[in-house]
């Protein structure tokens, strides 16, 4: 066998590695070859040194060659022997999730703060002048009912809705401004639709009189309500809230049905998703303002998460129950 | 509220609009509508009259009728006790299907044959107004035997429930919801009224007398009516049940349906509870005491407080011969205030006195008189008598560009003009041309100001005809320390989510009794809740673990291997001052099954857990436990320390607990979020030599924390000192007390590479440091 067709043969890296040092090591066949080159008549001397040397410079090209083969050969059997199925780790989850209620929240507060609202917040425990009085709900007005409350033994209470707030910004700032306030409330009544805790989002705009109208606030809220729930119909119905006059509940068509009506819309079509109005006067009365104008909405932050990631049982958004929070990983 | 579309057409023409037309309309001028229910009555259920009723042969609570069904007489064995000859019925003939899906087929019962059946309300889908058979009358419509039940328009009927407003008591009634509608589409409305009095009925001044103090507040008006008790009919019966609001009483049942179609107050006395011997007549007397009327007899027995309630002595009784109609009007604001202020005890009229009752007293009696004589005969005593108050009226002046600026739509005048008297407004406009003076109903007790009347424009336009506008708004600086906070928290919140922790949420409230088990603050008993919802969440809560546990608890329950959870809400401490914490649970497993860990991963234990806080609030550390609470293990907890100030702790779950909730390890933390301040990070110059990294084994007491031994170290201040931390231990028996402890540090210099010899020179200062301070010997 001669070395062109040692090298061709070689099998793997070591038996190449063999024929390496047979061929080009210390005590090689070049190397033994180059030590006659002294025994040569000098008139052969050159074509003796040339014919060797091509034969190795051919043999070295025909090595690097085999060399390279068989280490790319090698390469992929290893990477071959890497193999893993990777179908098996699809499962393997370590992130957690932001409870869909706060994840909501979280998207509201973002739009409107986007939208150039400030953001506020006030305490939990309120007084009877800052959750009622002062929003035009007088003791004995029969709307108190609408809202069932917790009271403390030294007649403070839980706030009702996050509507305070705007009382505590307004008698701590000066208009023109646009405000939300984020945030728990709390409402002594718990059934299948009802917790006794829930969030609510505020906003409050208000600038010197006749500049703010019924008109922007249709706007903000079409605005609002299809960036949140994309492609749908919004609709506002004349409603009554003591704080604000005129005041509307707006619907949006049911995302469900699409407004053909099915259970969830109870066959109207539409889903009622917040109440809004112009701020009644006795509300900016009561904090001392004077030639304003202004409008206000409050939403449920259950209600829009609950709709949006398709939740159908309020309660269990407060049970800490694993089986529904993996699933806004 | 509940409307009925035959019902509403006693006073409004509403053509032929359909039922869709009439709730798009309502909700549109906002009245929300809360269902539309159409009532069927099945084909096949027809007028029968009951020609003979006799005893069934075999069982003493069935009888066999002859029916008249118009194509023929058919017999029929009923069951209901209230079947008798003579009486007009409903039929299900033979072939006819139910509404609970029962088909008429002809049975034999006890050996009769029964060819048809005679129905009671419910088993023909309309609402329970008796026990047994359903007794027709002519309130429904001309009465002839075989006429399907379903071509009387009053029983095949739409049944609208409307959600009022707390502000509109002006439409808790059939009237008043006419009017809207009327106001709204044009329809044309009629007034109730009536023609009773015969021409030869006795004066009421004969037998009535009515003295009124002048400060009384109320409208009174007064009817006497000669009659054995007050009958009701069909109709009344089936509305009212549809209503909601059906009394057992007939009398009551009457008055309810009158006070149900006018929104007038009504009551009936019995006339002798105010006779007086004296002058032989009845006599009534209103007097006002602490702003509430009251409606005495001779004899100062009080009969009822206009507005507020009834007494039950003075109502009329069965064998009342002569009768007191009374309508009645007082202010709502006036008596919804004393009510409240005084704590009076109210009956169910108050809720509709209370947001305002109709103050047109005259329908009211007229509505009333219409009913009662449509049930049977009567006598009417001619005229009435009446206390008239005079309410002030409420005018509004205001600028037509005033109102145009609320709503964000130009309105010329003259359109203004038009939709406030379709809406009973008494418009004038004044010389400076853009004012108007708009006289308000006195049943419109919600209209006080401009923007009230803004509001009754935008109702009747319709929300859709207003534009959407953008609004111009001169920029303002909206970042604040609110927002900040918001931010931050959000931040901590996602930093949670990535170490792998859901996070729940849960009430405020707390079990008391949970404050005890885990040895927590209490709520000053002066300050506590005063009505709370349930016995478990009967106060505030001072901590967020427990509900968080319990949520583990009940995860574990299902299974669940791996359980972690935070928390960031609001807790409470004796004080009630409220404060934000955010707490940690991971329970189990202490990551996923997977292929690599056979499928059988370890729990939790304390590194894993502490490098997830860590990570989330990455400049915290952690010291000796410094005070024992219930919640945690003594010996395997830390506090959690920033900037030299405790925040919070962490560690195992109390080994009592974990033993009582039946859970596999678990670890928690609580933290105090009012420390958690986005913190400026300052940079120290860094070096470009090569770092030392050296190993110092001791033998050392096992009671001396690392801390110590750290902050010992620190205080020598070696500068080229980088960082310090343990590296291993070792103990056997051998070293009792002690155990050998690798201390591992790192070394670099700014300015050169460190010389062997330098090096040396730290770990002998170090050394001598461990040896003065604890008695650390080099092992």
């Amino acid at each position: 066998m001669n070395w062109q067709e040692k090298i061709t043969q070689a099998e793997n890296l070591a038996r190449l590695e063999e024929i390496r040092v047979e061929l080009f090591g210390k005590k090689g066949y070049f190397v033994s070859l180059f030590a006659k080159l002294k025994d040569i008549p000098n008139e052969e001397k050159k074509d003796f040194a040339n014919n060797l040397n091509r034969e190795k410079t051919e043999l070295e090209k025909l090595f690097e060659e085999k060399k390279e083969l068989l280490e790319n050969e090698a390469l992929k059997k290893e990477i071959e022997s890497e193999k893993i199925d990777v179908s098996m780790f699809s499962h393997v989850e370590t992130a957690g999730a932001i409870h869909p209620v706060i994840h909501t929240m979280n998207e509201i507060v973002e739009f409107f703060s986007a939208m150039n609202f400030s953001l506020h917040t006030g305490p939990l425990v309120e007084d009877d002048f800052h959750n009622f009085e002062a929003l035009n709900l007088p003791k004995f007005h029969p709307a108190r009912e609408m809202q069932d409350t917790f009271y403390f033994r030294d007649e403070k209470l839980l706030r009702t809705h996050t509507s305070p707030v705007q009382i505590r910004s307004m008698m701590k700032t000066k208009p023109p401004f646009k405000i939300i306030a984020p945030g728990p409330v709390f409402r002594r009544d718990y059934d299948l639709t009802h917790t006794p805790m829930f969030h609510q989002v505020e906003g409050l705009v208000v600038d010197e009189a006749k500049k703010i109208s019924f008109a922007n606030l249709k706007y903000i809220l079409e605005h609002f309500l299809t960036h949140f729930f994309g492609d749908v119909k919004v609709r506002f119905r004349p409603s009554f809230f003591p704080f604000t006059e005129p005041s509307a509940e707006v619907d949006i068509s049911c995302i469900f049905c699409n407004g053909d009506g099915c259970r969830v819309c109870k066959h109207t079509g539409w889903l009622e998703v917040l109440g809004c109005g112009m701020v009644d006067p006795n509300v900016f009365k009561a904090v001392g303002y004077k030639n304003v104008s202004g409008y206000a909405f409050g939403l449920g932050v259950e209600r829009f998460s609950m709709l949006k990631h398709r939740i159908s049982d309020l309660r269990s958004l407060y049970e800490g129950d694993l089986d529904l929070l993996e699933q806004f990983r | 509220m509940i409307i009925t579309r035959s019902w509403i057409k006693e006073i409004i023409d509403i053509k032929n609009d359909s039922d869709k037309k009439i709730e798009d309309t309502l909700n549109a001028i906002g009245h929300e509508v809360a269902s539309v229910k159409k009532i069927t009555i099945p084909d096949g259920v027809v007028v029968g009259k009951v020609i003979s009723c006799e005893k069934h042969p075999e069982a003493d609570k069935l009888s066999v009728c002859k029916v008249d069904i118009g194509k023929e007489i058919a017999q029929i064995v009923c069951g209901a006790k209230n079947v008798r000859a003579d009486i007009f019925v409903a039929v299900a003939v033979l072939g006819a299907k139910l509404p609970d899906g029962l088909e008429i087929k002809p049975v034999v019962l006890r050996g009769v044959d029964s060819h048809g059946m005679i129905c009671s309300s419910t088993e023909i889908g309309l609402p329970k107004i008796n026990d047994g058979i359903m007794i027709l009358d002519e309130s429904i419509g001309k009465l002839k035997a075989g006429k399907a039940l379903n071509s009387y328009e009053s029983l095949n009927d739409t049944v609208i429930e409307v959600e009022l407003t707390a502000n509109r008591g002006d439409c808790l009634s059939i009237n008043g919801i006419c009017r809207e509608l009327s106001a709204a589409n044009g329809y044309q409305k009629n007034t109730i009224s009536c023609d009773i009095d015969d021409d030869n009925a006795k004066g009421i001044g004969r037998v009535l007398q009515i003295q009124c103090d002048s400060d009384v507040n109320a409208s009174l008006m007064y009817k006497v009516i000669e009659s054995k008790g007050i009958k009701s009919n069909l109709l009344t019966d089936i509305r009212m049940a549809l209503a909601g609001n059906y009394k057992e009483s007939e009398s009551q049942r009457v008055l309810a349906y009158a006070t149900y179609m006018t929104g007038v107050m009504l009551h009936a006395y019995d006339f002798d509870f105010f006779y007086n011997k004296d002058i032989d007549k009845s006599q009534i007397k209103v007097i006002n005491e602490n702003g509430l009327d009251k409606i005495i007899a001779n004899d100062k027995k009080v009969a009822s407080i206009v507005g507020v309630r009834h007494e039950n002595e003075a109502f009329i009784k069965p064998e009342s011969k002569m009768i007191i109609v009374e309508a009645s009007y007082v202010s709502p604001q006036k008596i919804s205030k004393i009510v409240h202020e005084e704590k009076i005890q109210t009956d169910e009229q108050f809720y509709n006195s209370s947001r305002g009752s109709e103050p047109d007293l005259e329908m009211g009696i007229c509505c009333l008189c219409n009913t009662i004589s449509a049930s049977g005969k009567v006598i009417f005593y001619s005229e009435k008598l009446q206390h008239k108050h005079s309410h002030p009226q409420i005018s509004i002046n205001c600028k037509v560009d005033e109102i145009n600026s609320v709503i964000g739509r130009k309105f010329e005048k003259i359109e203004l003009n038009n939709i406030l008297k379709r809406l009973y407004m008494d418009v004038k406009i004044t010389p400076e041309q853009d004012t108007m003076m708009i006289g308000v109903p006195a049943f419109r007790h919600d209209i006080l100001n401009m923007f009230d009347i803004a509001e009754e424009v935008v109702r009747i336009v319709g929300i859709d005809n207003i534009p959407s506008l953008p609004l111009n708004f001169v920029e303002m600086d909206t970042y604040n320390a609110d927002y900040e906070n918001y931010k931050l928290e959000y931040a901590f919140i996602q930093k949670s989510v990535s170490q792998g922790f859901f996070q729940a949420l849960h009430f405020v409230f707390d079990d008391k009794k949970n404050n005890k088990k885990y040895g927590l603050s209490e709520v000053d008993s002066s300050l506590e809740l005063l009505n709370p919802i349930t016995a478990e969440l009967d106060t505030l809560r001072a901590s967020l673990l427990p509900a968080l546990l319990e949520s583990t608890r009940k995860n574990v329950y299902k299974s669940k291997k791996r359980v972690a959870l935070f928390e960031i809400g609001f807790v409470f401490d004796k004080d009630r001052n409220e404060s934000k914490k955010a707490a940690f649970v991971w329970c189990g497993n202490k990551e996923p099954e997977d292929i690599l860990n056979h499928g059988k991963p370890e729990n939790i234990d304390f590194k894993t857990f502490v490098q997830k806080i860590k990570a989330v609030l990455p400049t915290v550390e952690f010291a000796m436990l410094s005070k024992a609470n219930e919640i945690v293990h003594p010996f395997a907890s830390a506090d959690v320390v920033l900037d030299g100030k405790v925040i919070g702790f962490v560690g195992k779950l109390h080994p009592k607990i974990i033993k009582e909730m039946d859970i596999p390890a678990t670890f928690v933390a609580e933290i105090d979020m009012s420390f958690v301040k986005a913190a400026v990070k300052t940079a120290t110059k860094t070096s470009k030599y090569q770092k030392s990294q050296r190993d110092l084994s001791v033998i050392i007491s096992k009671n001396i924390p690392f801390s110590a031994i750290k902050k010992a170290i620190n205080l020598l201040e070696i500068k080229e000192l980088k960082d310090i931390y343990p590296a291993d231990f070792y103990s056997d028996s051998s070293l009792k007390d002690n155990f050998s402890l690798t201390i591992r540090y790192l070394l670099q210099s700014n300015d050169d590479s460190l010389s062997e010899e330098r090096i040396g020179t730290i770990t002998e200062e170090i050394l001598a440091v461990l040896k003065k301070d604890f008695k650390a010997e080099l092992r």
